[in-house]
This record gives C-alpha cells, sequence and structure tokens, in this order.
C-alpha cells in the first residue's frame, strides 16, 4: 500500500511500453514523445523527474492541448491522459492528423465504449498501437497520503449536498485509487454525514456494476476497509495552525504540485524562486517532513554542519590527491550543496513569518482553548490577541470561530465576539456568523458526546501508549478526530453505529489495508498523525497499512475560504431532493 | 489435555467408524485400535502438548468441541454444506509435518536469531514450519488444514512476518487493463466499409490513368493530336464513373455554398459527383495526372514517360476522393523518410553509449581485484585495465564528439530544439556519471603501474619495436586509426544527404571535416605503415 510503488510501477509501464504488434515498419527513432493533459501533466510531475524520463528516452515532453506541435514522423508517441470528453475530442484530432509516426495511448482511468468508438473511428491512419487503461486518476503527495485535487466550490452545490459533476469525479478518482491499489474493499461512512454516505453509495455502485471486469480480485482474508469522513465533522483540524514541516509549507509558502514558490520571499538567491520538493527525491525532506517546527531547526542545523564538514575537508587542498577527490566527489557537492540552500531558504522564510505573524502566541491560544475549553486564563488572553493591533484580522476571526467550536459559555462567546466586531472588518465579522450557523448548532448538540469521546481517547492514550509521546509539546496539543478512529481500527473497535457499512458486508474482521478518505479537504498534519500510526504499527508486528487521502489537502486559509464559499450559494429544493 | 486429546480421536472414530478401521486423521495410516493411535499420534505428530503449538491446539479444541455438542444429537448428518458445522471428515485439523522440531539450546528465531527458550517462547509458523520467538509470530493468515492459503473457508492460525506478507494479494497493486484488442475489433471494423471504397477508387483511378497513357500513345503523333486526345480523354472519363446531372445540382455538397456564374460547377473525375471550384475551401482541384501517378506509385499504372513528350494532362478531383486515395499514402511516404540528421547522430550517439555501457562492468571488475591486490598487482591484470581505460576514454571522447555536433546542428522546428537540448542534458549527466571509476584510475596505475611496473615493461616491448614503434603504440594508432574510419564512413554519409537535400553549406563543412579526418588518416597509416590494416 506504498503509493509510490503504485506510481513507479505505472510509470514503468508507460516508458516501457512495447505495442503488440507495429504495423508500421520502418526505419524508427529510439527517441520518443510524451503526450500528456492538463490533469496527467500534475499528476506524473509529482511522482517522476526529467531525467528519469531522459532515460527512457522521451526527449520530447508536451501537452496534447498544445495546438502548435512540430510534426516529427519518425517519433514514437506515448499518450497519457484522463479519459475525459475534452481530451477525447483533441485525441480525434491528433489522430486525424497524426503529428508523429505511431501511438500508445494510456489512459488514467476507465474509458467508456462510446469514447474508445469515438477514437477507432478516426483512426483511419492506423497509428494506435496500444490502449490500455491504468489507474491513478489521483496525486500522489506522500507515500501514504492522496488528493485529488478538487477544490471545495467544484465540488458542493452548497455544504450539505454535492455538485453532480463534482461527484461524478470525486467517484471516479477514489475507484481509481482502489483499483491501483487492487482493493475491493467494505465501504463505511460517517453516520453523521450526508455527504459520506451519498459518496459511498456512489462509490458500492461504481464496484458492483465493474465487480466481473475490474474488481475481480482474488478474496483476501480481511477485507480492507474504505473509511469516508466528513471535513464538517471536524472542523478544528484545519482551522489550528501547523507545526509539522511539510504542513507548514503548505500554510506559509504554498506546496502545489511538489513546487514550492518562493518568489515572493525577500532577498533571495534567484535560482531558488521555484524550488521542488517532494519526499520521493529528496532524502532529507523524507526524514523531516513530519517533524515539528523545533526538530526541523536541529536537524537542519546537523545537515548544515554535516554540510560545512564535508567542505571544510576539502577546502584544504594542498596535494594533487585532495583535488582528485574533490572532483570525484564534486557532482555530490553540487547536488547537496543546493539541497542545503532550498531547505535553508524554506526554513528562513518560515520563521520569518511566524515572527512576523506572530504564530507562536497565536498558536499556544488556540491549542490552549481547543483542548480545556472554558478556561479563564485562556479567555484573557484571547481577548488579548483580539485587541492587538499587530496581529492579522484573519487570526483574530479564526480564533473566534475556533472558541465559538469549544466554549459552551455564552457570555463569554458574546465578549468575544464584540471584541472582534471592534477588530476585524464586517465581512470578516460576517463570516464568523456565517461560520457559526454551518457549525455551532451541530457541534453544541454535540458537545456532551465529544466528552465522552474525550474521554474515550484518554483511555485508550493509556492503554495504547505506543504512538503517544508528546502531549508536553504546547503547540500540538490537540490531537486531531482522526486519531481516536486510528486507535479504534487498531482494537477492532469501530462503532457500527457512527460508521455504517454499505451493502451486507462482513466487518466482524480486524481490517489489516485501511483507506481514509476525507470529503471537504484533508489536512497534513492528519498525514502525520497517519504516518506516525503506519510506522508504529510496521515495528510493532502486527500490520495495519493506513493510506490517507482527501478531495484536496487544505490549509487553514483554504479551509476557511471553503467555509465562506460553500456559504453564498443558495440550497435549492432539486438538491434536497437528490 | 489428554483428555482433550482422546476427544479429538473419538470424534474421529465417530467419522470414520464404517470403514471398521482407524485412521490417523492427520496421515491416515490405519490402526487396529484406539490405543494404537493415541500412542501414535502423541509420538508421531507430536501432539502430546508441548510448548509450541498451543495456539493451534486451541483452534482444534474450539471446532472440536462444537462437533462433540452436536454429535450426541445426530453425529451423521451434519449437512455437508453448513459451514458452522463442517463435515465429520473435515473437522479441522492443520497439517504439522513440514513443522520444524524443536531442538533444546539450538534453535533460532528465523527473525532475530535469537535461540528460543522458555523465555522467548517458541512458536512454529503455521504455514511455513519455522520455528519463531513468541514475538516474531504474532501475525495471522486464514489457512486450509494443508496449511495453504485460503481467504474463504481457512481458519484464522499463526503465522510469520513472510508468510502474512505472502498473502495472496497483499502486496498486489497496480490493475491495468490492456484495451488494444477491444479498440483493433473497433478500427477494423470501421474501417472495412473505408477499403471497399478505397479500392473502388484506386480502381478507377487506374482504369484513367492508364486509359489517358494509351491514349497519348495513340495520337500523341497524329497531326491533330490536341483535338483528338482531349475529346477521346473527355470520353474515356465519363465511361468510368457516371457523371452526375448538372441540372440537379444546385449546392457543392462539401462546402454547401450555392453555384452561379462565379462559383462554378465541376466534375469529380473519381466520383463523378458535382463539386465546387472556389480557391479558399478547396473543394476540387485539377492536378498534372504526373503528379498524382507519383503519389500513388505502389498502383500498376502505365509508365507515363513517353519518348516523345511528357503528358501534361491534368485531372479534376474533388478533395474528398484526394484524401480518401492520397493521405495514407502520403503518411506512410513520410514514414519511410530518412531519418533526421539529429535523430541519426542520436542513434549513433547511443551507440557510443552501449559500448560504453557493455564495457564499463568488466572494465570496474578489474579495477576493484587490482585494488584489491594493491601492493602486489597481477601485472596481467594492469595491462588489462589500461587497454580497458584506454577504450573507454576513446569512446567517451567519440561520445562527447557526437554530442558537440548534435549540439551544434542548426534545429528547424522547436520539437527538434526541445530534443537537442534533452540529449544535452542526459549526455552531460551520462558523461559525469560514467566518467567517475576512469577518474579514481590513475592514482592507481601511476603509484604502482608507472613507478615500478612501467619499466619492465618498456623493456620487454623494446625487444618487439617494429617500425620505431612498440607493440603498444601499434595497438594504439590502430584502434585510432579504426575509430576515424568509422567516423569518416558516417560524415561522408552526412554529407552526401546534405548535398541530396540541398542543404549545400552544410554539406561544404561536411566536406571539410571529412578532409580533416582523411588527413589525420592518412598521418597515422604512414606511422604505421606496414602495420596498418586495410
Amino acid at each position: 500500500m506504498n503509493l509510490f510503488e503504485v506510481a513507479n510501477f505505472y510509470i514503468d509501464r508507460i516508458v516501457n511500453s512495447s505495442p503488440k504488434n507495429s504495423l508500421n515498419v520502418v526505419d524508427q527513432s529510439r527517441v520518443k514523445a510524451m503526450l500528456l493533459d492538463k490533469n496527467t501533466i500534475g499528476t506524473i510531475s509529482m511522482c517522476t523527474t526529467q531525467s528519469e524520463l531522459l532515460e527512457h528516452e522521451i526527449y520530447l515532453v508536451d501537452t496534447i492541448e498544445n495546438q502548435q506541435r512540430d510534426v516529427m514522423r519518425h517519433l514514437k508517441c506515448l499518450v497519457y491522459v484522463k479519459p475525459t470528453d475534452e481530451t477525447i475530442g483533441l485525441l480525434v484530432q491528433e489522430l486525424q492528423n497524426p503529428k508523429y509516426g505511431e501511438y500508445q495511448i494510456f489512459f488514467n482511468n476507465t474509458v467508456t465504449k462510446s469514447q474508445l468508438e469515438r477514437l477507432a473511428e478516426c483512426d483511419d491512419l492506423e497509428v494506435v498501437n496500444k490502449v490500455e487503461e491504468i489507474f491513478q486518476d489521483y496525486q500522489i503527495l506522500n507515500e501514504d497520503l492522496f488528493s485529488l485535487d478538487m477544490a471545495a466550490s467544484r465540488l458542493f452545490s452548497n455544504h450539505l449536498v454535492w455538485d453532480p459533476h463534482g461527484l461524478e469525479d470525486v467517484t471516479h478518482g477514489l475507484v481509481s485509487l482502489l483499483l491501483s491499489l487492487k482493493v475491493k474493499p467494505v465501504i463505511r461512512y460517517e453516520a453523521a454525514s450526508r455527504l459520506s454516505a451519498k459518496l459511498g453509495k456512489e462509490i458500492l455502485y461504481e464496484i458492483d456494476k465493474n465487480e466481473k471486469i475490474l474488481f475481480d480480485f482474488p478474496p483476501v482474508d480481511s477485507p480492507p476497509q474504505l473509511f469516508i469522513l466528513d471535513r464538517k465533522n471536524d472542523p478544528l483540524t484545519p482551522l489550528l495552525q501547523p507545526w509539522t514541516y511539510q504542513s507548514m509549507i503548505n500554510e506559509y509558502i504554498g506546496i502545489k504540485r511538489n513546487v514550492v514558490d518562493l518568489s515572493k520571499v525577500p532577498d533571495l538567491d534567484p535560482t531558488l524562486k521555484q524550488v521542488v520538493l517532494s519526499s520521493k527525491q529528496d532524502a532529507f525532506f523524507h526524514d523531516t517532513m513530519y517533524l515539528n517546527f523545533g526538530e526541523l531547526g536541529d536537524k537542519v542545523k546537523q545537515y548544515v554542519s554535516n554540510y560545512k564538514n564535508k567542505t571544510n575537508s576539502n577546502s584544504q587542498i594542498n596535494t594533487i590527491e585532495d583535488i582528485k577527490r574533490f572532483i570525484e566527489k564534486f557532482p555530490e557537492f553540487k547536488k547537496l550543496s543546493g539541497n542545503v540552500s532550498k531547505h535553508m531558504a524554506i526554513v528562513g522564510e518560515l520563521d520569518r513569518q511566524l515572527q512576523m505573524k506572530r504564530i507562536w502566541d497565536i498558536s499556544e491560544v488556540e491549542q490552549n482553548i481547543s483542548v480545556h475549553a472554558d478556561d479563564s486564563q485562556d479567555h484573557q488572553d484571547l481577548l488579548k490577541i483580539m485587541a492587538d493591533p499587530q496581529i492579522d484580522s484573519f487570526y483574530k476571526m479564526k480564533l473566534a470561530c475556533i472558541n465559538s467550536l469549544r466554549s459552551n459559555n455564552s457570555t463569554r462567546i458574546s465578549e468575544i465576539a464584540n471584541a472582534l466586531k471592534q477588530a476585524v472588518s464586517p465581512e470578516d465579522f460576517n463570516f464568523y456568523h456565517q461560520f457559526n450557523s454551518l457549525f455551532n448548532n451541530g457541534a453544541n448538540r454535540k458537545a456532551a458526546g465529544n466528552e465522552k469521546e474525550d474521554l474515550i481517547s484518554e483511555l485508550t492514550k493509556k492503554f495504547n501508549h505506543k504512538g503517544a509521546h508528546k502531549a508536553d509539546n504546547v503547540y500540538m496539543q490537540h490531537e486531531p478526530a482522526l486519531s481516536i478512529l486510528l486507535s479504534e481500527i487498531s482494537r477492532n473497535k469501530v462503532s457500527e453505529e457512527k460508521y455504517p457499512s454499505l451493502g451486507n458486508a462482513n466487518i466482524r474482521n480486524a481490517p489489516q489495508d485501511v483507506i481514509i478518505f476525507f470529503v471537504g479537504g484533508v489536512t497534513f498534519e492528519e498525514a502525520r498523525v497517519v504516518h506516525q500510526f503506519n510506522e508504529v504499527f510496521r515495528k510493532d508486528g502486527r500490520r495495519i497499512r493506513v493510506v490517507l487521502g482527501g478531495t484536496t489537502v487544505v490549509s487553514t486559509s483554504d479551509y476557511i475560504k471553503s467555509c465562506q464559499d460553500s456559504g453564498r450559494q443558495n440550497t435549492e429544493l432539486n438538491d434536497l431532493l437528490l | 489435555m489428554g483428555k482433550d486429546n482422546s476427544s479429538r480421536i473419538i470424534g474421529n472414530i465417530e467419522s470414520i467408524s464404517n470403514t471398521n478401521s482407524l485412521l490417523c486423521p492427520i496421515c491416515e495410516e490405519s490402526f487396529q485400535d484406539l490405543g494404537n493411535l493415541n500412542t501414535h499420534l502423541d509420538v508421531s505428530h507430536d501432539l502430546l502438548e508441548s510448548e509450541h503449538g498451543q495456539k493451534h491446539k486451541s483452534t482444534s479444541n474450539q471446532t472440536l468441541r462444537t462437533r462433540s455438542s452436536s454429535k450426541p444429537d445426530n453425529p451423521r448428518q451434519t449437512a455437508p454444506s453448513n459451514r458452522k458445522t463442517r463435515p465429520p471428515k473435515a473437522g479441522f485439523t492443520l497439517r504439522r509435518e513440514h513443522w520444524e522440531k524443536l531442538i533444546p539450546h539450538k534453535s533460532k528465531c528465523q527473525q532475530c536469531m535469537r535461540i528460543l527458550t522458555q523465555k522467548t517462547g517458541s512458536i512454529n509458523c503455521r504455514r511455513c514450519g519455522k520455528l519463531y520467538c513468541a514475538s516474531h509470530c504474532k501475525y495471522a493468515a486464514r489457512l486450509n488444514q494443508q496449511a495453504n492459503y485460503d481467504a474463504i473457508d481457512g481458519e484464522w492460525c499463526k503465522c510469520c512476518q513472510k508468510c502474512f506478507m505472502n498473502k495472496p494479494g497483499y502486496k498486489d497493486f497496480g490493475l491495468y487493463e490492456d484495451k488494444t484488442d477491444i479498440f483493433m475489433k473497433l478500427r477494423s471494423s470501421n474501417s472495412q466499409d473505408h477499403q471497399l471504397q478505397e479500392l473502388q477508387l484506386e480502381s478507377r483511378f487506374i482504369r484513367i490513368i492508364n486509359g489517358i497513357v494509351n491514349i497519348h500513345r495513340r495520337y500523341g503523333n497524329s497531326i491533330l493530336s490536341t483535338i483528338r486526345i482531349s475529346s477521346e480523354i473527355s470520353r474515356l472519363e465519363k465511361s468510368i464513373v457516371p457523371w452526375k446531372d448538372d441540372n440537379m445540382a444546385h449546392s457543392c455538397p462539401l462546402c454547401s455554398k450555392h453555384f452561379s456564374v462565379m462559383l462554378r460547377k465541376h466534375h469529380c473525375r473519381l466520383c463523378g459527383s458535382i463539386v465546387c471550384d472556389d480557391q479558399i475551401s478547396a473543394c476540387s482541384n485539377e492536378v498534372p495526372i504526373s503528379t498524382l501517378a507519383n503519389a500513388a506509385s505502389d498502383l500498376p499504372l502505365e509508365d507515363l514517360r513517353l519518348d516523345v513528350y511528357p503528358i501534361e494532362t491534368q485531372m479534376r478531383l474533388c478533395s474528398k476522393c484526394m484524401r480518401s486515395m492520397f493521405k495514407k499514402r502520403k503518411f506512410l511516404k513520410e514514414l519511410h523518410l530518412p531519418l533526421p540528421l539529429l535523430l541519426r547522430k542520436y542513434e549513433s550517439l547511443h551507440n557510443t553509449s552501449k559500448v560504453i555501457l557493455s564495457v564499463l562492468p568488466t572494465f570496474e571488475d578489474t579495477l576493484r581485484s587490482v585494488r584489491e591486490t594493491k601492493e602486489n598487482p597481477n601485472e596481467k591484470d594492469i595491462m588489462e585495465l589500461t587497454k580497458l581505460r584506454k577504450k573507454l576514454l576513446e569512446a567517451f571522447a567519440i561520445y562527447d564528439r557526437i554530442t558537440k555536433q548534435i549540439m551544434q546542428l542548426k534545429t528547424n522546428t522547436y520539437a527538434e530544439a526541445k530534443i537537442q537540448q534533452s540529449i544535452n542534458a542526459l549526455s552531460a549527466n551520462f558523461i559525469q556519471e560514467k566518467m567517475l571509476p576512469l577518474k579514481s584510475i590513475p592514482d592507481i596505475l601511476s603509484s604502482n603501474f608507472s613507478s615500478r611496473n612501467s619499466s619492465p615493461e618498456s623493456k620487454t616491448s623494446s625487444e618487439l619495436m617494429i617500425n620505431n614503434l612498440t607493440i603498444t603504440e601499434v595497438k594504439q594508432y590502430r584502434t585510432q586509426l579504426m575509430v576515424l574510419k568509422e567516423q569518416l564512413f558516417l560524415v561522408q554519409e552526412m554529407a552526401d544527404t546534405a548535398t541530396k537535400q540541398r542543404k549545400f553549406d552544410e554539406a561544404s563543412t561536411l566536406n571539410n571535416n571529412i578532409a580533416e579526418i582523411q588527413a589525420q588518416i592518412d598521418d597515422l597509416t604512414m606511422k604505421l605503415g606496414e602495420q596498418g590494416f586495410n
């Protein structure tokens, strides 16, 4: 269940593909061209590198949307696209006037019969000699984290109801994940969420429809389980300031398709405007992505001093021997120095922003509020922050939202609301009310249940001592709700009431493979929780493998924005009748 | 525990009592009476309570208990299809012959390699039978009685990590579906109609062209040839395909513009339909038949070249017929064009890299063996090493040169420029990576080889002086000569094609190259004298 292995397997299939029967026996070049579309260019760039493609003699990479491509008759062309009607249309054009000598077509999801017919009809030159479906209609971020990269605004017609196209896209994306992992799971959804129930049914329908053709896997002794959760039922986690390396990059700088955009960072070397950061290729990042900022600082220091040691030993070049040794290691050094300066730049920028935005203060208050509800000291701290003119109104608004989620004391809530009203613009204050109407009715109702859960999670922490080594860190007191589910999964104690299963599936056996999917976006903080869970079980022996995913990966501002968007559209009667 | 054993055996007797002899449930050896079987079980199958095997015992006990409780009611009638109470003969007894025997103070856990003691505990993995300590046999898999995986009907049994991970489907991922056959089928059903149409057009085309050629042959020499020929041709054209009636057509079927005084009606000579001759939409065009015949040179056409004069007759074709007749031909023709210079250069680059890659492993092997015997290096190895090194260096030089040539090529299109860049990036990478072992070599050679070994070597070779050259020199020159000749061949080829394609400036630079290489070759052959080869 290592997603990178899946990606490697598929890329290997594409780049090493050889056609069954080459019709055009010609003096062909070894050089290959690769055609991608706007979807696959993202998925493929996150799991391979330019030089890997070069090694397989793919010297020309272009998008199928580009109409100005030159004719290169002697090249073989590998096409890797998502089977949308738009790209099929572009492919039809391409086949009618082929620019390359022969085509091998790969789709990243199931292709319909009518789409195939359209292609076959226009291929009168018989240039296509391979058509294959592989299943990677999702983006791989970590070895156990994937994202469908679909913004919430596209998916829901309001926060309660799926947009039909959005639902279809998400279903197809998730089904492709199941197929790529070769699992036919038991589907369990969060009982309190209509969105996840609907998605679950949709996926079950797809699985049943394709049972004989695609989901024809040999039986496994404990069926894997797919949990569909709703972001709305844990709004707290995406609101808190994150502290791990990967999540902080996403929060403060932004990382899209493994590219970190540093162009807004002041005083930076121009070569570092855009850097690629992938846990697959960058060993240092792989080791540090889940560390918190304090631990990260130590690691970076170590990394730099390590680098200095290496260069120092070479700076004293006295003999020819030394020169030789230096030259031999030169490429390695170049690589290393590039990596060091990259991470230095990122960490420096993170630190700058933390200082500038006073995140240290904010996060401490935030964490305290979210863990101990209604503490008077916290309340005073909160009021102090509200009054502080130096703090950005975004964080004030966010703090007020968190407080309203956790607090049951109405006089204090109104006190905060008043303070907020004075501190932020009317629009932001308006959002605060909107947020309350989105969540608080439900949250207050659930307050009693929440405490019970907390009690249970405390107990599980005591009994299940393995994963829990922190809690003494002020900035990471909050545990995402996901960790409760994970500990329940590990003890095979997941409540059937809270997470009912679809179909008449057998869920008595403890699952060995679990896929957890967040409708409405997953956070990197949760990715860390899952990663630690996987690590613990890898060492412990009883292996449970968990893969986490979401419609997208959200930072705090992404999440606030998606809440804002979801309020704008009105519920129509039609939506509710679905 | 003995009681449990006997109750198991009773269960088995119940099940097989109709055969009147007792079979061991494990190895199916037959026994006269219960006591014998009991001892057999204890001795041969290790059923005496031992430390390992607890888990198994409990599972089998469970199944037994369910059966023994059902026995008093109706022992023989348990339906075989019922899963919970298995048919009498299928009482779950796991195969145990494959279990590794525990030897005290000797057996080790297969994973942590600790010696198994009372403290570590010892368990046989139910599947592979190997011994493990208690903490390394915590996994579970469903097994059948033969200790094979059985995900549906098997019982949960303890197993080791290896067997757990080897479960079918555990490491399985990456489904793919080959749709090529379906696609081909769809395409062929589609193309059959097309092919029929094409055949029809082709046969008409052949008849027209051949007819025209014959007309020219017959009347070419007569006095009124031009008039005669054109009238004959128009008669021929109408005989081959019935022309549509002019009055029936009001608009062009291809661009759907209305015919008028400005937009005249024309007949396509192949399909007979009436189309316009609009310049922009190009619904029909007059094409010289010599061009057409050239484009369709695979068809059995008569030779157009008459002795007397070239045939200049033109023929009108609609764009539809044009496409179905010539699109594929043009495509195939383009496919059979020689590779562009860039790609051809790349082929030779690739071949050189192949040579390097094939030599490199042997080179590294010898290098390693020389390094290991650093104090007292084997002379043969060192010779071999120098030879290989030289070969590699030469190959790298060629590689580098070809890369430079590729970089100097002028690219005509954006795509070519991109490919050029890619090749450059790749070759830079290649050289950087593969040259590394070569760099580390000189210190070995210089420290060992030159100081101590060079003098005896030169002594031996000095005895073999030929033509004022040492053997090594001869060898060196010969290889150089070979390389140069190969180069000469390549460049000549390039120059030829350049002249063919009328790229004269390119050709002239190439010719300069040829002259240079030739000069070097001459120089070398001079040096080699009799030792040269042809």
